[in-house]
């Protein structure tokens, strides 16, 4: 796990990135859907697919959740090894 | 009364994609109710049925990821399981899915019900892999777990004695629940202490203090009302000592999620891509992914006018038709206005509509069928980054499609949308969608006016609608809606063989939601036009729509319109397809074959503005019913009309006064 790298915004990960999640920055309803579907701080995503400033899909707890751009933005991470 | 016969009264939870529905169909068949929640554009199903010589009340709470107050449908949820206290819930958790499905039992076991749970969808979990032991998950969790496959359905009445069981022994139920860490422990005690003794029935003072240090909203505010100020204070204090607490709680339950299953779930090493990511590989590809769309698409249209159109057509020549006659027939010794208005007003308005039931139910079939396997979330996915334009995300999508058939459904569907601002938007853009009437009037008025370059014209005209909605769409984006931002999170399930029985209580629902406002809503604006287009003289040509239509003749004029094309226009306001109905009565008057009529006296610029407006204009009553319904406000539902009005009068005038430019 690198702490080194500081936190990319999930939308700058490239498809097969594994990812820690590290911090949630949208409003209080969006962070709250987010863990919802499984997107926690300290929790981890896999990168399946991305789309030119399009949707994010990612693997989160065996099940894939499409994200939008903008709201990819406000999800912080950082790459895991 | 005895316990035996009072009623059980069991609710139904679960995460979305769980099969929850199919659970419900199984358990309850066709003696289900469907309504809304009181004061909600939430679906409300419950249905009541004998079980043991038992009465059991069974009632299907909405889809929910967890019993936060960020959405409608989890609101309702946690308020009907505090307030109404049901004898015991049941939660469905998909099996395949399990990690995160039970993030809903870790919330629900904070409430004082005893809990059952559901592990549905075990063949699904079985062809992805992934294989799960009832036996050791109930162990651990101290619960009982029954495995069900709703769909065959097997193992539903397993689960539902099983309930009824451990309804009957409430007191026994001591389950393991998610717990929080020391540090927080303490502070959860502090605050429900302070808290304690205000909070009032049917509240319990922990999950109070639970949702307070979640930074649950609503909760905050109630908690505000019950507690002294003084208590208040120290119970803020608390709170902004605690500002990550929510974070902690959340990753807490997920942990306490995987201790749960991680001895109970075995995964096949990943040697080979499951069924659904092999799908996913041509359905979600960037080129190929869009051409699938557009082939389903295609289909999906190319079923409905081959198969439907022709019944609607069957319906209205074969149905319809005959009975106006009959009725002038029967009712020829009453007084003409009566027959007249069983004929045209209820036969030719709220009859007409009800045979557009075959391309409804054609369209609902297909759409179910997709819903079903899972695919529709796919076209959410695809569509997203083209809809972000508008200021819809991709879930709005699906609801235009639905359009296309009737716009009335297509406002209903809005509901998948879960922000309000999101959702008025998709209702507002939705009656612009060609629904299937306007179809029918182009294929009736095209050939009269064009000619052989009909087809192109009528293709015009629906990418004329469509280029209207995008553009509109990113203007109320960047002016109404400026700082209402759609946020687009969703999940995309696995794919699943779809149930027939699913698909046919989907359409069933749907359809008699329609039949229902044709009766009342349709009938009733379908009788206040054929007043106003009999009365006072007994024929339409001297009636007080006709004398409107001269009224605003300078209006029309502008649009190429004579008063006997507005009158038409007007009429359409009940059905679409009632404008070529007029157009018929009113030329019909003075000759003998309308089309004839029509390319006689209407010139191309005329036509061409006629049929540009009737495309645009203000949808049919049922659909406004619709509109008022669903927003729950006459203000924007006459936003929307006037809105409409304006596009509609606008783009009539343009094209009009272009064409004569051109053709000059």
């Amino acid at each position: 796990m690198s702490a080194i790298i500081p936190s990319l915004s999930l939308d700058q990960i490239g498809p097969g990135g594994r990812v820690i999640l590290r911090a949630l920055r949208g409003d209080r309803e969006l962070q709250s859907r987010l863990m919802l579907l499984g997107l926690f701080v300290g929790g981890t995503a896999d990168v399946v697919q991305t789309r030119r400033r399009g949707p994010t899909l990612i693997r989160v707890r065996n099940t894939l959740v499409a994200i939008g751009y903008e709201e990819a933005k406000t999800i912080l991470v950082d790459v895991y090894e | 009364m005895t316990k035996n016969e009072a009623v059980l009264r069991i609710a139904l939870a679960g995460q979305p994609n769980v099969g929850k529905s199919t659970v419900f169909n199984m358990l309850t068949g066709l003696s289900q109710h469907v309504g809304n929640w009181a004061g909600k554009t939430v679906e409300r199903k419950e249905g009541s049925i004998l079980f043991g010589g038992r009465r059991i009340q069974i009632v299907d709470l909405p889809g929910t990821y967890g019993l936060t107050a960020s959405s409608a449908e989890e609101r309702i949820a946690r308020d009907y399981i505090i307030r109404e206290k049901p004898d015991v819930v049941i939660v469905i958790a998909n099996a395949a899915a399990i990690d995160r499905n039970l993030y809903l039992l870790a919330e629900l076991l904070a409430l004082p019900v005893p809990v059952v749970l559901g592990l549905n969808m075990m063949d699904v979990a079985a062809s992805e892999g992934v294989e799960v032991m009832p036996v050791v998950l109930e162990a651990n969790l101290g619960l009982p777990v029954v495995p069900v496959t709703a769909v065959e359905n097997a193992g539903v009445a397993d689960l539902l004695s099983i309930a009824v069981a451990q309804a009957d022994d409430g007191a026994e139920f001591r389950p393991a629940r998610p717990e929080l860490s020391v540090g927080l422990g303490r502070t959860l005690k502090k605050l429900s202490k302070l808290i304690e003794t205000c909070v009032p029935h049917p509240y319990e003072a922990e999950w109070v203090a639970l949702k307070l240090l979640e930074g649950d909203m609503e909760i905050a505010t109630l908690a505000r009302q019950w507690t002294r100020e003084r208590d208040w204070q120290q119970v803020e204090e608390l709170l902004t000592a605690n500002q990550d607490a929510a974070l902690k709680i959340v990753g807490g339950r997920y942990f306490w999620v995987d201790r749960m299953v991680k001895a109970a779930v075995r995964r096949a090493p990943r040697r080979e891509a499951s069924l659904t990511e092999r799908i996913d590989r041509q359905v979600l590809h960037p080129i190929a992914g869009i051409i699938i769309l557009f082939l389903v698409l295609g289909f999906t249209f190319a079923l409905t006018f081959s198969v439907a159109w022709p019944l609607q057509r069957l319906l209205e020549t074969g149905v319809i038709l005959p009975l106006r006659e009959l009725t002038t027939v029967v009712f020829s010794g009453a007084p003409p206005a009566l027959s007249h208005f069983i004929a045209d007003g209820i036969l030719g308005g709220a009859g007409l509509v009800v045979t557009f039931l075959p391309l409804l139910l054609v369209f609902y079939a297909i759409f179910g069928f997709l819903e079903d396997t899972g695919y529709l979330a796919r076209v959410a996915y695809l569509t997203d980054r083209f809809m972000q334009r508008m200021g819809l995300h991709g879930k709005s999508f699906l609801p235009f499609c639905l359009g296309f058939g009737c716009n009335v459904p297509a406002i209903m569907g809005a509901r998948v949308i879960e922000s309000p601002a999101g959702r008025l938007l998709t209702i507002l853009l939705a009656p612009l969608v060609p629904c299937s009437a306007r179809f029918a009037v182009l294929a009736f008025l095209a050939p009269v006016f064009f000619g052989k370059y009909a087809i192109w014209a009528a293709l015009g005209l629906v990418m004329v609608n469509i280029a209207v909605l995008a553009v509109l769409g990113a203007v109320l984006n960047h002016t109404f809606f400026r700082n209402e931002r759609v946020s687009f999170v969703m999940e995309l399930p696995l794919y699943h063989s779809p149930n027939p029985r699913t698909i046919g209580l989907f359409m069933w629902s749907h359809t008699w939601s329609f039949l229902r406002r044709a009766s009342t809503m349709i009938l009733a604006v379908s009788t206040a036009v054929w007043l106003l287009a009999y009365f006072p003289g007994g024929s339409i040509n001297t009636s007080y729509l006709a004398q409107l239509g001269q009224m605003l003749e300078p209006i029309g004029h502008l649009l190429g319109f004579d008063w006997r094309l507005t009158v038409a226009l007007f009429t359409s306001f009940v059905a679409k397809e009632n404008a070529i109905a007029t157009l018929g009565v009113i030329y019909g008057a003075e000759s003998g074959s309308l089309a004839g009529a029509l390319s006689h006296s209407v010139t191309i610029a005329a036509g061409l503005s006629f049929l540009v407006t009737t495309m645009l204009f203000i949808p049919c009553a049922a659909t406004v019913a619709a509109m008022r319904q669903e927003t729950g406000s006459w203000g924007w539902t006459f936003f929307s009309v006037g809105l409409l009005l304006f596009i509609a009068t606008t783009a009539g005038a343009i094209s009009y006064q272009a064409t004569n430019w051109l053709l000059a």
